[in-house]
């Protein structure tokens, strides 16, 4: 027989992403048996998230102030703008931080199934920040699906009306990938934009 | 209740991590709507994109539940519309009408052939033609179809120049004149099976079927029409001015 109140902490993680009532049993488990060590710091650190953490007026990342830490940053180019779907992706591109400029998350990607039409999206910000700051390059680091093609295409026509430079990233082979073991859609996506040597 | 096709795919909604809910279109069985486990997991994610053809083998125990899918990528057809901004907004405006008007589980038959037509030729220049033609037997296949055999008003079967939006038949020359800013151009490229019509005489085509569509379906079950759709003239004209 399990309590009330943990009975409604293992509902609650459970419907965290990747987690089922069965891990978030386990979770909830380890959480009680080890309280100083585990649970007192994970609820200190989920109250400061809480409490501190905003989403950045200029870019939409996360951070405990605003504008983000990105965004203030001097050592970030200012005339370069990487465009993502989501904060994932943000972070997917911090993590290896090869790109040297900075971000703006749109939010999602236009979809006429789900009903998400472009007011849903941070692009107003994107041509405000675009007009407003001296940005030479835009990089549009967005899905290789259909709605993410028709993102980036809706968002190249906006994008027309300035005089900025757009880019997109490439799609084909990965790194590493053989092509005997590669899918059909990602062969002929090579294909069609191979390049001269 | 087991399955066994081959379709497009034309709707996708994640589900959880790693699943899908996944609408295809096929050949024998009409719209199937299903659940895909781990279908978003590396080696397989790129099989699920609009407008990819898959072999479909769907299971359900009772009629009544929802199916389980297990899919293989027959061609990537999707790849073909990734790079033409007007491929991408057509595609979706063909996903939506799909989604939105074609009943569950109930056979396509003759009509499937226009769907397949239109994936099967979208390489060519005349790709947005086969597309025009999905919109006139889609409203065919609904029950709305247009009467183009003869003149609504005169009953002669020549010289037909115009449709009339209120009972969708075709009205000749002479009849039609007096009101000709009222009524909607004859499709004659679809009664002479002529692939080859101008970018305006396709742009004319979809205005009416959008007209239809809207009045016939989307009004009558009280729906909105798709955005994606009421644009399709200019990019139709602006697609051919491309080429």
């Amino acid at each position: 027989m399990i309590g009330k109140e943990i009975d409604r902490l293992i509902k609650i993680v459970a419907k965290l992403p990747s987690l089922g009532p069965r891990s978030s049993r386990r979770i909830v488990l380890q959480l009680l048996k080890k309280k100083e060590s585990s649970m007192l710091p994970l609820i200190e650190a989920l109250t400061a998230v809480a409490q501190n953490v905003k989403t950045c007026e200029i870019c939409g990342n996360y951070d405990t102030i605003s504008p983000c830490s990105i965004c203030c940053s001097d050592k970030k180019d200012n005339a370069l703008l990487c465009v993502v779907q989501d904060v994932s992706d943000l972070w997917a591109m911090e993590k290896v931080s090869l790109f040297k400029g900075k971000y703006h998350v749109l939010g999602g990607v236009l979809s006429a199934l789900d009903g998400i039409a472009p007011e849903d999206l941070n692009i107003e910000g994107l041509l405000h920040r675009i007009r407003k700051q001296e940005i030479k390059e835009v990089v549009l680091a967005l899905p290789a699906t259909v709605d993410g093609q028709i993102t980036t295409h809706y968002l190249l026509s906006k994008l027309k009306e300035t005089e900025v430079k757009v880019t997109t990233l490439a799609q084909g082979i990965p790194m590493g990938a053989e092509l005997d073991y590669m899918d059909e859609g990602t062969l002929q996506l090579a294909f069609n934009s191979r390049k001269l040597l | 209740m087991n399955i066994i096709d081959e379709g497009y795919i034309i709707g996708l909604r994640k589900h959880g991590d790693k699943s899908l809910i996944l609408t295809v279109l096929t050949k024998h069985n009409g719209k199937l709507i299903g659940y895909v486990k781990g279908a978003l997991s590396k080696k397989t994610f790129s099989t699920f994109q609009l407008g990819n053809l898959v072999h479909i083998q769907a299971y359900a125990r009772l009629d009544e539940n929802m199916l389980s899918f297990r899919i293989e990528l027959i061609a990537p057809v999707a790849v073909s519309f990734m790079s033409s901004p007007q491929k991408l907004d057509v595609l979706s405006s063909f996903c939506t009408l799909c989604h939105d008007c074609l009943p569950e589980k109930e056979p396509l038959e003759r009509f499937f052939y226009y769907i397949d037509s239109f994936f099967s030729f979208i390489n060519e220049e005349n790709w947005f033609v086969h597309y025009a033609l999905f919109e006139y037997f889609l409203l065919d296949f609904l029950g709305i179809g247009l009467d183009l055999s003869e003149c609504s008003a005169t009953g002669v079967t020549e010289n037909l120049a115009y449709v009339s939006p209120k009972s969708g038949k075709a009205v000749c020359f002479s009849a039609g004149q007096p009101y000709k800013d009222r009524l909607y151009q004859f499709p004659h490229f679809v009664v002479e099976n002529n692939y080859f019509p101008t970018a305006f005489e396709v742009a004319d085509l979809l205005d009416m079927t959008a007209f239809f569509l809207n009045k016939n379906f989307f009004k009558a079950h009280g729906l909105k029409f798709p955005i994606k759709r009421a644009n399709l003239r200019e990019i139709t004209i602006e697609y051919k001015e491309a080429v």
